[in-house]
């Protein structure tokens, strides 16, 4: 460097114009390319969003669908112990039946017989990688929650926790390409991380157990799902698996990277 | 952009404002990528990561004149993020960087002046990603102090350091006198 090159001071001119010049020099990789891939990126989350609620409808088909049947079921006893009832009149329920299934677009689930089996393994298969849909609310006055974890995992929402007279606590939702994450901190300090662990299972309406207790972190499982808890800014914070291939080490690695 | 049409495009948010967004903020936020990153390849994923999010949450961003910052922010942080999963904070890189006077006809004056701003710009370059974060912030998208802190989560009097600690060592790299009085102008101190 020479002398007469040296500005002799750092101005403010000086930093703008050199930012203004740095960001028009660049060249970056064509942006229709770019361009593309984010489209795609977006498209892949909006389907997996849409999946997510999709799951929640399923739910509530079955749910319904199971109703019906029992209602049915119970419509067809009373039915057979009245002999005067014709035959005609019992084929209008079914249709209404049939048509109320249509409408629930349940369609996809009807499989023929010798397929049953299959599918309810397969069905509990699916029910031990993910929790059961638990209720939320918008959280009024969440705390600061970081954009992504391990940049892989990217904040969704911030969602309030209740359960009975239980104190709420503050959950983040994130997600990843096929993850999905809560982020769980209690409001205050007074809870053991054991009552924790348990209230949190009573607010995501799944049965937690404490698995083991390692330098301050607490292993646990939410219906299956690996957790781990640990204290902070004296608070109870949790990672919970919602969904995805997320293993505890993982957690680990996350949890250790938290800002 | 104009900033009525920035405003109209983060509103509406479907796919011919992103398409407009993404057009005018491309090239910046791919370059704040590539300084944090030193890596094309990097960069080029991380400005689409930062892209998805930013449209995926622009319900956030409160100030819709604010959508490059915030872009930047988003961006600066994934790349930050993505240092830090990988443990190659590698700022100390050089590169070479297209003298910006070739092209031009100039005077030896304004020659000068030009190898003065790009001896500052290889020096910005050569920050860690936390203090290139806050001087893109203040200098090129002109944003407050708080505003500052308010996108990065940070107190005011944290911003403040942190850019007073940033002028201070680019007026090292540029082997300048870290005597305040060198370091001219409200940088770092502007309310």
């Amino acid at each position: 460097m020479t002398e007469k090159n040296k500005p002799e001071q750092l101005s403010d001119e000086f930093i703008r114009e050199a930012l203004v010049r740095d960001f028009e020099s660049v060249e970056p990789p064509p942006a229709d390319k770019s361009w593309r891939r984010i489209e795609a990126g977006l498209r892949g989350n909006d389907e997996r969003r849409q999946a997510w609620f999709t799951g929640w409808i399923r739910y509530a088909a079955i749910a319904a669908a199971a109703l019906l049947v029992i209602v049915l079921s119970s419509v067809g006893i009373m039915q057979v112990t009245d002999f005067a009832t014709p035959a005609v009149e019992e084929e209008a329920p079914m249709r209404a039946a049939d048509e109320e299934m249509e409408a629930l677009d349940v369609e996809d689930m009807e499989v023929p017989e010798e397929e049953a089996e299959d599918v309810d393994i397969a069905a509990e298969e699916e029910a031990v990688s993910e929790l059961p849909p638990f209720e939320t609310t918008a959280d009024p006055s969440p705390p600061q929650w970081q954009e992504a974890l391990n940049d892989s995992l990217f904040f969704e929402e911030a969602v309030l926790l209740s359960a009975g007279d239980r104190q709420d606590y503050h959950g983040a939702l994130y997600y990843g390409d096929e993850e999905k994450l809560l982020w769980v901190k209690s409001k205050d300090d007074r809870e053991e991380t054991a009552t924790f662990i348990e209230a949190l299972g009573e607010h995501i309406q799944a049965e937690s157990r404490q698995v083991e207790e390692i330098d301050g972190y607490t292993y646990f499982e939410a219906a299956g799902q690996p957790g781990l808890a640990w204290q902070e800014d004296e608070q109870n914070q949790a990672l919970v698996v919602i969904s995805g291939p997320v293993s505890i080490e993982e957690l680990e690695s996350i949890t250790a990277d938290l800002d | 952009m104009e900033p009525e049409e920035l405003k109209k495009a983060v509103r509406k948010n479907d796919n011919d404002s992103r398409r407009l967004l993404f057009e005018a903020y491309y090239k910046k936020t791919y370059a704040v990528a590539y300084n944090i990153l030193r890596s094309r390849e990097n960069a080029e994923d991380i400005t689409q990561d930062a892209f998805i999010k930013a449209f995926q949450n622009i319900h956030q961003l409160h100030d819709e004149t604010k959508f490059g910052a915030w872009l930047a922010v988003i961006t600066s942080n994934l790349a930050r993020n993505y240092l830090k999963r990988e443990k190659r904070i590698n700022y100390t890189d050089q590169e070479v960087i297209a003298d910006g006077a070739s092209e031009a006809d100039y005077t030896e004056e304004s020659a000068l002046l030009n190898m003065e701003v790009d001896r500052v710009r290889r020096a910005i370059k050569n920050l860690p990603p936390d203090h290139y974060q806050v001087i893109v912030l203040q200098y090129y998208y002109d944003l407050r102090v708080e505003e500052i802190g308010a996108m990065l989560k940070l107190s005011p009097g944290t911003v403040k350091s942190r850019l007073h600690r940033a002028r201070q060592r680019l007026a090292r790299e540029l082997e300048l006198n870290d005597d305040p009085a060198c370091l001219k102008d409200r940088g770092g101190e502007r309310e």
